[in-house]
């Protein structure tokens, strides 16, 4: 359940207070801002008209917004919104009029905070002309103004006390300007209904299926009464025995962290023979911060059907702005999704950057004659589609010979100009078509085979589907500094061809298909964070493991000088970044601590879309687990071990993180995770080396 | 478990064929709305009055915070023509039941979306609490006279776990006589919690919580003392149970016999070792 909560001014009796311009008076001018809805408001006296009323800059004598003074704001109502709910907005909606004193241009700064905290984050403004602008100032996506740069938003930031509510706070360097609106928009999505059922029977059905998904190890403990009557069910306890079995062969070691860990599940005791036997359970692969099966064979993007997914309680969250589309891991059909839906494919979860399709009607969707040029004979095709009917109806059907052109936009100057294009394709006979692709700056052709441009038509080779569908890609050829206008043309070879879907963007590999219409339609980037805020964190800081599997999108050579994230963890002056370096071909595992950067990193085998990679990062604390030196850190993947790179010790965390999962630090994954999980166990080297 | 069964001696104007059936309970909020739309708890026709008149229909034992619609056939009767007589106090038990001053007909499905005791945060170790304490082990009554023997630590232990979890209960205990023990696995497939009995014989709730901490405590050295005992030590694996696929359903509608919301959480990678479902009995029983 969606829910828009809008702040208004408090009372109007609230200007008596300040009542006009006085040096002495802007730090206490605070308004008072509460929920909508009640009466009587001070907007009626903010909207008069009247350049006497309203929110000021009464710095006058020294116009400028730095520092205390000179500032105005507005103290929000507290809002208690329940726990689990998610932030998807936090926007201040004001208007500016300048009065009869001030000049344009303004300009100032929209400032959010807490009630008590001076720290803030600020969005500047600029109004060029007279008038009362209406200006947005959206923080939703650089978090609470005391959290770091790019942090979500979660309940507790909208303040549930006075103390801690939030605040607004204006300033602009000409005197006299007036805020004569301002609302503060919360947009608050609670679970409620079926959506928190959905979300309770997917964490009690995801507890139950990790228990159950490998062999449960049993250990049955027979001990003495003396110490086993302190042992209570559901205790967890470690056992040392070098007659324990363990990966390394010497059994459960004297270290406390090698010890065997389990918890009671059964206890009975012998009165007569004065002994106690204790049944445990193996707890090692259960004790996880995050587990997330994002690889799944069921429709339901609505509930994430199939999904696993274990947490801690906190916030999660998917965004992106607008619809996207995938492959429906049930049906095999192209669907569309609305914006901020999880994109779960038949691949995995797909998280990508933003990029655009320059081709029009891309899929067909208006019609096989809008936009493309056919020559004769060329059908709309119902029966063979490649997308849900909702998304488009038909395909085209270009009988032996024939072809479909567009002449595309001129994209403008590039850089970089590197640019990928992808065809659906399907063919019955063994007879794939061609297709040709021609910039006008020079009238040339792009040679496929190597992606140069020719004099010439080329004739590229499609690829032979084999009676199904397949997306042909030619990946990473750089179509110029400005390439003018580019032409397309597809034709069919001795065969029919069908031709669900073209898609021409400016990366260097091809992302999920975007589909357009008469103009060109960019897909915004993904985001997927979860709140990793003190007493609830999933990122355990001094020792864990963390493992992503996921399929790439790229090929190695086509990505030099990209950044993938895996793992993004600001916690402002120190911070933990896991990212696949398309320069070096290397996996990277950077933890900052006080300004000292330590990279555990491992060159991986080169990626080629389609791949799958299991990587694992393990890092230890003092305890120097699995034999490790303290603080250090290592990058497994496909079974190679990794250099430790040792630290002075672990990232200080903040009071209040984001863990960023396969976005930020201006990276993506650009890939479909299948696969994640992080615990604060420190995972063995049989075990990184091979995860279950 | 001990409840009060639809009698002749109870409820004289009752027709023959409700005689023999438990008297139902209700916990939570049930509310068909955004689903069925129809009404969500079953009435029963306990009271026909001779010479034709006043109609009653029983919707629980103990006293419902509110019935917020009627549905006559599915059509809600937008609070007309029927009364609230809650509570009604029969055979020295309270009960939650309506009157129709104009019998609607023998024939005809009077349902009720309904808010029951132990709403405000739908707790699930609360509700399990109150049915032990005043059905299994008390008397009936809509206050605990008789005390179960649980562990209270324990309970609340759980409940924040499930909190945690986001979990919510509404529960529906039909006309069906029911075993308490049954009562207790229902309850714990709906939550994943066990239940079991401490040494101090009281019932407690055992959370499997993942969320814990890993400090490397000395936890159990075991010794030469026990390798006496045990002689070796070996672990066993447990491989009768592996799934890769889990269905629940849930947000169940007792007037409707079903439930409406089905979630499978699954493991593509594992191969076909294994499927489980279960109901949810202890699930939240309103969609809006």
């Amino acid at each position: 359940m969606s829910e828009t909560i809008d702040l208004l001014p408090e009372a109007e009796s609230d200007l008596d207070v300040c009542d006009g311009p006085d040096s002495s008076n802007p730090p206490y001018c605070w308004r008072e801002f509460r929920p909508t809805g009640g009466a009587p408001s001070i907007i009626d006296a903010l909207t008069d008209g009247n350049a006497g009323t309203g929110i000021r800059n009464a710095d006058f004598d020294s116009p400028t917004y730095n520092g205390p003074f000179g500032l105005q704001g507005v103290l929000c109502e507290a809002l208690d919104v329940p726990d689990d709910a998610t932030i998807l907005g936090v926007r201040v909606i004001f208007t500016l009029a300048l009065g009869e004193y001030s000049v344009t241009p303004a300009v100032g700064e929209c400032s959010i905070g807490r009630n008590g905290s001076s720290a803030a984050k600020a969005e500047p403004f600029f109004v060029s002309s007279d008038g009362a602008p209406t200006i947005t100032s959206d923080f939703t996506a650089r978090g609470p103004g005391d959290k770091p740069e790019g942090a979500v938003w979660t309940p507790g930031d909208l303040g549930a006390s006075s103390s801690t509510r939030l605040q607004v706070i204006f300033g602009t360097d000409r005197p006299y300007c007036i805020i004569t609106s301002c609302l503060v928009e919360v947009d608050v999505d609670a679970l409620a209904g079926v959506d928190a059922g959905v979300e309770a029977a997917r964490a009690i059905s995801s507890l139950h299926l990790r228990q159950y998904r490998r062999l449960l190890p049993i250990l049955t403990l027979t001990t003495s009464l003396r110490r086993g009557l302190s042992a209570r069910m559901g205790d967890l306890v470690r056992v040392a025995n070098e007659a324990i079995p363990t990966a390394d062969g010497l059994g459960a070691g004297a270290s406390p962290w090698a010890r065997w860990l389990g918890a009671v599940i059964r206890k009975r005791i012998d009165p007569s023979a004065g002994t106690i036997t204790l049944t445990l359970m193996g707890r090692s692969h259960y004790l996880v911060r995050l587990w997330y099966r994002a690889l799944v064979n069921l429709s339901g993007i609505a509930n994430l059907e199939g999904v696993a997914r274990i947490l801690t309680g906190q916030t999660w969250l998917f965004t992106r702005a607008g619809a996207a589309w995938i492959e429906d891991p049930a049906s095999g059909l192209v669907i569309a999704i609305s914006g901020n839906a999880p994109k779960i494919d038949a691949g995995g979860h797909l998280i990508e950057r933003e990029s655009a399709n320059l081709a029009l009607n891309s899929s067909a969707a208006d019609g096989i004659g809008s936009v493309w040029t056919e020559s004769a004979g060329v059908e709309a095709s119902t029966d063979v589609v490649l997308f849900d009917p909702d998304v488009s109806a038909q395909s085209w059907l270009i009988p032996t010979g024939e072809s479909i052109a567009q002449t595309l936009t001129d994209p403008g100057a590039l850089s970089p100009s590197l640019a990928t294009l992808s065809i659906d394709v399907r063919n019955v006979d063994g007879n794939p078509g061609t297709f040709d692709l021609q910039r006008g700056v020079d009238s040339k052709f792009l040679r496929a085979s190597d992606r140069t441009w020719q004099a010439g038509a080329q004739s590229n080779p499609l690829t032979d589907s084999a009676e199904a569908w397949a997306r042909y890609i030619v990946a990473g050829f750089d179509l110029g500094a400005a390439p003018g206008a580019l032409t397309l043309a597809i034709e069919s070879g001795a065969g029919a061809l069908w031709v669900a879907h073209v898609q021409l963007e400016l990366l260097p590999w091809a992302s999920s298909r975007i589909v357009s219409h008469a103009s060109a339609v960019t897909r915004s980037a993904d985001r997927q964070v979860a709140s990793n805020d003190l007493g609830a964190r999933i990122w355990p800081a001094d020792h864990g493991t963390a493992r992503l599997r996921w399929r790439w999108l790229f090929t190695a050579a086509d990505v030099a000088g990209y950044a993938f994230t895996l793992y993004w963890l600001d916690y402002g002056a120190d911070s933990i970044r896991v990212y696949y370096d398309g320069t070096s071909g290397e996996l990277r595992f950077v933890r900052t601590r006080s300004g000292v950067t330590t990279t555990a990193l491992l060159a991986v085998t080169p990626p080629v879309r389609g791949a799958a990679i299991d990587a694992v990062f393990r890092w230890t604390g003092e305890a120097e687990e699995q034999g490790d030196q303290a603080w250090s850190a290592r990058v497994f993947a496909d079974g190679v071990k990794g250099e430790a790179a040792v630290a002075a010790g672990a990232p200080l965390e903040s009071a209040a993180s984001t863990l960023e999962i396969c976005s930020g630090s201006g990276g993506w994954l650009d890939g479909a995770i299948e696969y994640a999980l992080i615990s604060p166990l420190v995972l063995d080297d049989a075990t990184c080396e091979r995860p279950d | 478990m001990p409840r009060p069964f639809i009698t002749r001696g109870n409820w004289p104007l009752a027709q023959p064929d409700v005689f023999g059936l438990a008297a139902p309970i209700v916990l939570g909020t049930f509310d068909s709305v955004g689903t069925t739309g129809t009404g969500a708890v079953p009435g029963i026709r306990v009271y026909v009055a001779d010479p034709p008149g006043a109609v009653r229909y029983l919707f629980s034992l103990f006293t419902l915070d509110e019935i917020s619609r009627v549905y006559v056939d599915g059509v809600d009767t937008a609070g007309v023509g029927w009364t609230d007589l809650t509570p009604l106090i029969v055979g020295g038990c309270d009960y939650s039941a309506i009157e129709f001053a104009t019998d609607p007909g023998a024939d005809v499905a009077i349902t009720a979306d309904v808010v029951g005791p132990l709403t405000p945060g739908a707790l699930p170790c609360a509700q399990l609490a109150f049915l032990l304490d005043n059905v299994v082990y008390g008397t009936y009554r809509g206050t605990a006279l008789a005390a179960a023997p649980l562990d209270r630590s324990a309970f609340a232990d759980a409940e924040l776990y499930l909190a945690a979890l986001r979990a919510e209960a509404s529960f529906y205990l039909g006309t069906d006589p029911v075993v308490g023990f049954d009562l207790i696995r229902d309850w714990s497939l709906s939550t994943g919690v066990r239940a079991h009995w401490t040494e101090q014989g009281l019932l407690a709730l055992l959370p499997d919580d993942h969320r814990l901490g890993l400090t490397y405590v000395e936890g159990h050295r075991v010794g030469p003392e026990e390798s006496e005992v045990n002689q070796r030590l070996s672990l066993q694996y447990d491989g009768a149970n592996l799934l890769e696929r889990v269905v629940s359903r849930f947000l169940y509608q007792p007037a409707e016999g079903s439930y409406f919301f089905t979630l499978t959480v699954q493991e593509t990678s594992l191969g076909e070792v294994g499927q489980e479902q279960f109901d949810r009995p202890f699930s939240r029983g309103y969609a809006t």
